[in-house]
């Protein structure tokens, strides 16, 4: 097939909040479905009895792989509201341009407000957790 | 429409990891026997498969253009998520029933 010309678009897009808005929530869902891999071989884990699961858990309880859920954890509280965010916008609302602005800061306040909660509770020996 | 979905599952699944007591084989066994705990995390899973396995797709089309390479790379990405739809069905179901 004959090379079809594209017209430019990173070249001379302008830059905004809401294109790092997006880009960041594909990013974190990227991150989400590596997550989900994570996720299915430690299911299968538990599946295959106490023994086979005794092998993984050091695997899974590793530094490591708590630096790894912390992230996957941030990347999902910021692909919540991100995705709501899509959603709302879906229904017509808060699509001016001041408006996503406004929402842009809210997504990055919420995003960090759920973090630090969800994350207090799941990894503060505190809250007696994994 | 798994994003609307996930919203409420993805959110028990993270406030049910919170409340459980340890992650050792034995609490999670029992957790899963009890209530509706399998069925949501069946639920959790494969609707967040399908997400992912929309996303990804959405990646491929925008970014990948090289026909030789596109097709095959959709074609990758389902049977990936189908599998691991499966995989986490087999796997919960195997300890919940």
């Amino acid at each position: 097939m004959r090379e079809r010309p594209l017209s430019p678009h990173l070249s001379v897009y302008k830059f905004k909040y809401t294109l790092v808005t997006s880009i960041l929530n594909r990013l974190t869902g990227l991150a989400l479905s590596l997550g989900l891999l994570l996720f299915v071989y430690w299911l299968t884990a538990l599946s295959s009895g106490p023994q086979a699961y005794g092998r993984a858990l050091p695997l899974l309880s590793h530094v490591a792989a708590k630096a790894l859920y912390a992230g996957l954890l941030v990347a999902f509280c910021y692909h919540l509201v991100a995705g709501i965010r899509h959603l709302i916008w879906d229904t017509g609302r808060g699509l001016e341009r001041a408006q996503a602005y406004r929402s842009s800061w809210m997504l990055a306040a919420g995003t960090a407000i759920l973090s630090l909660l969800f994350g207090y509770f799941l990894f503060c020996p505190v809250a007696g957790v994994s | 429409m798994t994003s609307l979905a996930l919203i409420p599952l993805a959110i028990w699944f993270v406030v049910s990891l919170i409340a459980l007591p340890a992650t050792n084989h034995a609490v999670l066994t029992d957790w899963l026997a009890h209530g509706w705990n399998a069925l949501l995390l069946v639920m959790f899973g494969l609707i967040a498969t399908r997400h992912s396995q929309l996303g990804v797709q959405v990646v491929i089309e925008d970014y990948v253009h090289a026909p030789g390479i596109k097709m095959p790379a959709l074609i990758l990405n389902l049977f990936a998520h189908i599998l691991i739809a499966a995989a986490v069905a087999y796997a919960v179901l195997k300890i919940a029933l």
